[in-house]
C-alpha cells in the first residue's frame, strides 16, 4: 500500500524535475524581456562584505551594488535587486528569475557549461587566512585541515593545488557561515581559511590574530553571470562595462571601495577591463 | 542527469547518507533515554524534582532546534578561554579517535549537534511519556504497591513499559521528526546527507534533480522508520488487548 | 560584561522588529510567517482531509500521498525545493521571492500535519449525530460542512494550536533563503562586523529567549482555553458511543 504511494510520488517529482529542467530551453533573448518589462533584475548576494553585503543599519551596500546600479542606468532600465546565494546566483539564470548575477563568481570552465560570463570586471587571488605566525607559505599548509565556503571555487582549485604538488586529498572543512569558519580558525579546530583575498581581507581587518598569506592558489577573475547562449544579450553587458571603465564610473566605484580614503579594504586594482574599438 | 550522478558525487552522497543514519541512530537512543529519565523525573513525589524537570521540558521543548544545535556547535566553545579551547574541542585524544573512527575532520560539530537534538528530542519524548504513563489505569499501579513493588521495582515493571507502550504512536512520529531535523546539521559544517546534495548542487548546477533525489530519500528513510517502528509496536503489544487510537 | 549588554540593546530592536529597510522582520516576521502558515494551511488541511474521506478511491490514494509526501521530508529540504521550482513573477500578491517561497513552503508543510489532526477530530463526531443529519437527507458534503467541521474543529483545537507553535519553531529553517525572521537577523546582526565573535553565546542565548517566551505564553494561553472548553464536554460526561470507540464505552 505505501509502496503504491510512493510510486506515484517518485512519478510526479520526475515529471517535475523534467519539467523545470527543460526551462532553460528558451530562445527568446532576455534583452527583449528586459525591454517590455523595462527592469532588469540582477541577482547580487547580500553575505559577502565588501562586495554585496547589509552593513549594520541593514542597507545592502557593496562594490557588486553599487556595479549594479551603475549599469541598470547606464543601459536605460529600472534595477530589481533579487537575493541569491552560492547556489542560486546560478539555478537563478538557469531558470530565468534573474538577468544576471552580479555575485562575486569566479569564471570557471565548469560554471560556462551551465551559463555564460561576462568579460571580467574584477581581478583577485585566493589565499589564506592563517593564524599569525603559524605558517609561512600557503605550501606548508598541504596535509592540513582547512576551511572553505561550502561550494566556493577555493576547495576544487586547492584540491588541484595540493595534487599537483603529489600531496595526498586534503582535508577540507565546508562552512556556511564565514564568522564560524573564521572562529573555527581562531580555535585552532582548522589550520587555514581559503577563500578571496577580498573576502578574508574584508572579514580580518583590524584583527592582529590573523594573517593573510601572500600568493594564492587560484586567480581569480569575476564574471557577470548572463543566461546562456544568449550572445546580444551579453553584448548589453560587455558593452555597458567598457563604457562604465572608459568614462571613469567603474574607476570611482572602485575607488570608495578599495583604494579611496574611506575603503573598508585595500587592495589595488589587479587588472585591466578589455576594451573592444 | 546522467552526467552529473559521477562516481564522485554518487559516492559523496552516500557518505553523507550514512552519516545521516548515524546521526539518527544515536540521537534517537540518546533522546528516547533522556525523554525517559527525564519524564520519569517529572513524576517524581518531590516537588522541586518536579519542577526542575518540568523546566528542562519547557526549555528544550520551546527553543526551535536549529537554535539549539548553532549554539552548542558555534557559540558554546566562545565561553571558554582562547587558548583553551583547541584542546577541549578540537585537538584532545577523544576527538583524534573519532576523527579515525568516522572520518569527519572536525567531530566537535557532529557531538554538538547530537547533543542539541538529543535534548530538543529529549524533551519532547520526556513529555509524551509523561503523557503515557498518565494513561495507566490506577488499579494497576495501586495493585503493584499492594504486591510489594518498591518504587525502583514499580517503575521497572509496569511505568517504563506501561508507559511506553502507551505513548509508542507519538513517539514513534518524534522518532521520525527526529531524522528530519538531522538535516539541521548542515548549517553547522557536519557533512551529512542535506549538505552533501547542497554540495553536489553548487558542483554541477542542477539544482532540480539533486533537490528531487534528496526528497526521495528522505521519503525512504522515513517510510523505513515508520515501518520498523511499527513492527516495534506490535511486538510490544502482542497479546494484549488495547483500545489504541488510529 | 557591559560591552555585551549594549551590544544586545543595540541589536534588541532588529531581532525584534528587523532591520529598517526589511521591517517586519525579525520576531514579528516569524511570527507572521507561523500565522499565515497555520492559517491558510488550515484551508488546505480542511480540502485534504475531506478528499481523505471520499467515495473516490484515487482522490483518497491522492491525498494521503499528499500528506504521506509533505510530513516525510524535512521543512528545510521543501523550502529549497519551492525556492527553486516557483516561477518568477507575483503570486498570490506577494512579490518577494524568499518570502513568497517560505510562505508556500510553510503552508503546504503545516497543511499536511493539520490534514491529519482533522482526521483525528472527524473521526471522533458522534456516530449518532452524522446518522441523524444523514437521516433527514443532508448531502455527505452537507453533512461534513455543517456538522463534522464545526463539532471537531472545537475538539482539535488543542492539537491545532500545538501545531501552530511547532511551525512557529520550524520557521527559523527559513534562514537558508534568507528570509528576514529571527534567526536570519540574528545572523545578519552577528555578521555586521567581525569583532562580533565574543557576542555569539549571548545573541543566541537572547534569540532561544524570544523564541521560547512567545512559545511559552502562547502554549499556556492554549491550555487556559482547552481547560474552560472541556468543562462542557458533552461526549465524556455523557459518554456517547462515537466513530472512535464504536458502541464500546
Amino acid at each position: 500500500m505505501k509502496i503504491r504511494g510512493f510510486v506515484l510520488v517518485l512519478t510526479a517529482a520526475s515529471i517535475v524535475a523534467s519539467a523545470c529542467s527543460s526551462g532553460t530551453d528558451e530562445a527568446d533573448s532576455t534583452l527583449t524581456g528586459v525591454e517590455q518589462s523595462g527592469v532588469v533584475r540582477i541577482g547580487v548576494r547580500n553575505d559577502n562584505p565588501p562586495m554585496s553585503f547589509l552593513d549594520d543599519r541593514g542597507e545592502w551596500v557593496g562594490f557588486d551594488v553599487d556595479l549594479s546600479r551603475a549599469i541598470a542606468d547606464l543601459l536605460g532600465f529600472e534595477l530589481k535587486l533579487v537575493v541569491v546565494d552560492s547556489t542560486t546566483r546560478i539555478s537563478f539564470l538557469q531558470a530565468r528569475r534573474v538577468d544576471m548575477s552580479i555575485a562575486s563568481m569566479n569564471h570557471t570552465r565548469s560554471r560556462d557549461e551551465a551559463i555564460d560570463f561576462s568579460i571580467t570586471y574584477f581581478w583577485d587571488n585566493q589565499s589564506f587566512l592563517i593564524r599569525t605566525g603559524t605558517y609561512r607559505s600557503i605550501d606548508e599548509l598541504i596535509g592540513q585541515t582547512v576551511a572553505a565556503n561550502a561550494g566556493s571555487s577555493a576547495i576544487p582549485s586547492w584540491r588541484a593545488y595540493v595534487a599537483e604538488r603529489g600531496g595526498e586529498a586534503p582535508e577540507i572543512v565546508e562552512f556556511d557561515d564565514k564568522l564560524a569558519a573564521m572562529q573555527a580558525l581562531r580555535d585552532g579546530a582548522v589550520e587555514g581559511y581559503s577563500e578571496d583575498n577580498i573576502t578574508l581581507l574584508s572579514l580580518a581587518a583590524g584583527d592582529p590574530g590573523l594573517a593573510l598569506l601572500p600568493g594564492g592558489h587560484n586567480r581569480v577573475q569575476f564574471g557577470i553571470g548572463l543566461p546562456a547562449d544568449d550572445s546580444s544579450w551579453r553584448d548589453q553587458v560587455n558593452f555597458a562595462l567598457q563604457e562604465l571603465w572608459q568614462d571613469g564610473t567603474y574607476a570611482m566605484i572602485y575607488d570608495r571601495w578599495f583604494t579611496g580614503p574611506d575603503r573598508i579594504i585595500d587592495l589595488p586594482l589587479g587588472g585591466e577591463m578589455e576594451i573592444w574599438p | 542527469m546522467r552526467e552529473s550522478l559521477t562516481p564522485e558525487t554518487v559516492s559523496l552522497l552516500l557518505a553523507g547518507l550514512t552519516l545521516t543514519i548515524a546521526l539518527t541512530v544515536v540521537t534517537s537512543i540518546t533522546s528516547f533515554v533522556v525523554g525517559i529519565g527525564v519524564g520519569t523525573l517529572r513524576l517524581s513525589a518531590n516537588r522541586l524534582i518536579r519542577s526542575a524537570a518540568g523546566t528542562f521540558v519547557e526549555v528544550f521543548r520551546n527553543i526551535p532546534a536549529l537554535i539549539q544545535i548553532i549554539f552548542w556547535a558555534f557559540a558554546f566553545p566562545s565561553l571558554f578561554p582562547a587558548d583553551t579551547r583547541m584542546f577541549l574541542f578540537f585537538d584532545n585524544s577523544v576527538m583524534t579517535w573519532l576523527t579515525t573512527a568516522t572520518g569527519l575532520s572536525l567531530p566537535y560539530y557532529a557531538l554538538a549537534a547530537c547533543f542539541g537534538l538529543t535534548l530538543n528530542t529529549g524533551a519532547h519524548m520526556a513529555e509524551l511519556f509523561r503523557a503515557g504513563v498518565g494513561t495507566l489505569p490506577r488499579e494497576r499501579i495501586e495493585t503493584a504497591r499492594l504486591l510489594g513493588a518498591g518504587t525502583l521495582a514499580l517503575f521497572w515493571w509496569v511505568l517504563l513499559p506501561g508507559g511506553v507502550r502507551a505513548a509508542f504512536p507519538a513517539i514513534t512520529t518524534r522518532l521520525i521528526h527526529n531524522m528530519k531535523n538531522t538535516a539541521l546539521a548542515s548549517f553547522v559544517a557536519v557533512p551529512e546527507f542535506f549538505q552533501t546534495v547542497q554540495a553536489s548542487i553548487t558542483q554541477s548546477f542542477r539544482a532540480v534533480e539533486f533537490l528531487t533525489i534528496a526528497a526521495v530519500v528522505y521519503l525512504l528513510l522515513s517510510t523505513v522508520m515508520a515501518g520498523l517502528l511499527r513492527r516495534v509496536d506490535i511486538r510490544l503489544n502482542r497479546g494484549r488487548m488495547h483500545v489504541r487510537p488510529d | 560584561m557591559s560591552d555585551q549588554i549594549d551590544f544586545l540593546l543595540d541589536s534588541l530592536p532588529h531581532l525584534l522588529f528587523g532591520f529598517p529597510g526589511q521591517r517586519p522582520g525579525g520576531l514579528v516576521m516569524s511570527v507572521l510567517l507561523a500565522v499565515a502558515g497555520l492559517g491558510v494551511g488550515l484551508a488546505v488541511a480542511v480540502v485534504v482531509a475531506a478528499a481523505q474521506d471520499a467515495r473516490s478511491r484515487s482522490l483518497r490514494r491522492l491525498a494521503d500521498s499528499y500528506v504521506h509526501l509533505f510530513r516525510g521530508i524535512p521543512l528545510i529540504l521543501l523550502v529549497l525545493i519551492i525556492h527553486q521550482l516557483v516561477a518568477s513573477g507575483p503570486i498570490l500578491g506577494l512579490n518577494n521571492t524568499p518570502l513568497r517561497s517560505a510562505v508556500i513552503a510553510l503552508v503546504l508543510y503545516s497543511s499536511a500535519y493539520q490534514a491529519d489532526i482533522i482526521r483525528t477530530g472527524l473521526r471522533s463526531v458522534p456516530v449518532g449525530m452524522v446518522e441523524w443529519a444523514r437521516v433527514i437527507g443532508g448531502s455527505r458534503w452537507q453533512v461534513y460542512r455543517l456538522v463534522k467541521l464545526p463539532y471537531s474543529l472545537r475538539v482539535m483545537q488543542p492539537a491545532l494550536s500545538g501545531q501552530g507553535i511547532t511551525l512557529f519553531k520550524d520557521t527559523s529553517v527559513v534562514v537558508i533563503i534568507g528570509v528576514a525572521e529571527l534567526t536570519t537577523t540574528a545572523r545578519i546582526v552577528l555578521g555586521s562586523d567581525v569583532g562580533n565573535t565574543p557576542f555569539w553565546v549571548a545573541t543566541y542565548l537572547t534569540v532561544g529567549l524570544l523564541y521560547f517566551v512567545v512559545a511559552f505564553a502562547v502554549s499556556r494561553l492554549a491550555l487556559r482555553g482547552e481547560r474552560r472548553y472541556q468543562a462542557g464536554n458533552l461526549v465524556r460526561s455523557l459518554a456517547i458511543p462515537t466513530a472512535k470507540t464504536g458502541s464500546r464505552l
